[in-house]
């Protein structure tokens, strides 16, 4: 037997074929970011950790509000369900590490372009804003549901245990993340694309 | 013979294949902890159930008020309702819309069995400011209109439904408890 036989088969890498694969990949992801950012393509989100919800102003369709409660954590919600355009939406959430105590904020439809937003579910522990109903409300004690065509929001702040929607929109979306007062180190990053 | 030269250049060789594999493993690392899926809780669950509704106002003001005792229903053109709150239990939870300010709704129809009882508990589900109770008991009777119908601190179980063809609720805030 020969000793070269006893050794391991030996394979190399091709490093220019693996940045490119590598660059392909990132390009990739940015193209598709940078689409979402713009509005050219939706998708599909699901948000896992409780959050606030604020947006300068709502206006929703098939509308409707039905008592529920949030799983694994007992907590009563109320079930929304509608479509909508959400002006000056910012989602925020303070986050806790071992680094200290963070806000992330996702900022989106600042622009003349509203975020829209498809068949979207939120279970809201609470919903404040001046409210009307122009096409009516109809409260249904067979079900508690509460329900109406049209809703119309201004200056609209809900605390959201679960978000979901079909499809959303994030035009001019930007990402910031910054230390909470009294925290031991700093972190930022933003990126936007303006419409 | 090629394994003896190989020998003799191990050192350098090794000390190559390590920095590779260590750099080969952090991208891997990052990679995978990239596109970890993150832990998405189900969505919850609506509690069923019949839900009657409790309608608090510390006063109403409406327009072209019928009441019908018979058909258990109370209808008017527009009102303002000032301190409106609108509360219902389920599933072990309180849910409270509270408007602060004068809410103002436009044409609007209340059903609810406790109409049935208005002729021998009319106070406890509001107070007539005007007319007098007298005549809201007699136009009820008949389903009269009421030009205007005022009414103080009602406290009003809708064990039916409230649909009303529009509604504007300044401040509105939904809470849970």
């Amino acid at each position: 037997m020969y000793p070269e036989m006893a050794l391991p088969m030996e394979g190399r890498t091709n490093w220019k074929v693996f940045a490119g694969v590598m660059a392909g990949g990132v390009a990739g992801i940015g193209a598709l970011t940078g689409m979402l950012m713009n509005g050219v393509v939706s998708a599909a989100v699901n948000l896992p950790v409780p959050f606030t919800v604020q947006a300068s102003s709502i206006n929703g369709t098939g509308f409707n509000l039905a008592p529920g409660q949030v799983p694994n954590q007992q907590q009563g919600a109320a079930q929304i369900q509608m479509n909508g355009s959400l002006q000056n939406m910012t989602i925020s959430k303070t986050v806790n590490t071992p680094l200290g105590t963070f806000q992330i904020n996702i900022s989106a439809g600042s622009g003349s372009t509203p975020v829209q937003a498809t068949g979207m579910t939120v279970y809201a522990s609470s919903l404040g804003g001046d409210t009307s109903f122009p096409s009516g409300l109809t409260m249904d004690a067979s079900s508690g549901a509460l329900s109406g065509s049209q809703l119309q929001m201004n200056n609209a702040t809900l605390q959201v245990p679960y978000l979901s929607t079909q499809s959303i929109t994030l035009p001019g979306m930007s990402l910031s993340i910054q230390p909470v007062s009294g925290s031991s180190s700093s972190s930022s990053s933003s990126s936007s694309s303006g419409n | 013979m090629q394994w003896i030269h190989r020998w003799a250049r191990g050192p350098a060789l090794r000390s190559r294949r390590l920095t590779r594999t260590l750099g080969l493993s952090a991208v891997a690392a990052a990679s995978a902890l990239t596109l970890m899926p993150a832990p998405v809780p189900r969505a919850g669950t609506i509690i069923p159930g019949r839900v009657p509704f409790t309608l608090r106002a510390s006063e109403i003001i409406a327009q072209n008020a019928v009441i019908s005792i018979l058909g258990e229903s109370m209808s008017f053109s527009s009102a303002s309702i000032q301190g409106m709150t609108i509360t219902y239990s389920s599933g072990g939870h309180t849910y409270t819309i509270a408007v602060n300010g004068t809410s103002s709704a436009g044409p609007t129809v209340i059903k609810t069995s406790l109409f049935s009882t208005l002729k021998d508990d009319i106070g406890s589900l509001f107070h007539v400011q005007s007319p007098s109770v007298a005549v809201v008991l007699a136009d009820a009777l008949i389903q009269k209109p009421i030009s205007t119908l005022v009414l103080t601190n009602v406290n009003l179980t809708i064990d039916t439904s409230m649909s009303a063809q529009s509604i504007q609720m300044p401040s509105m805030q939904m809470s849970v408890n």
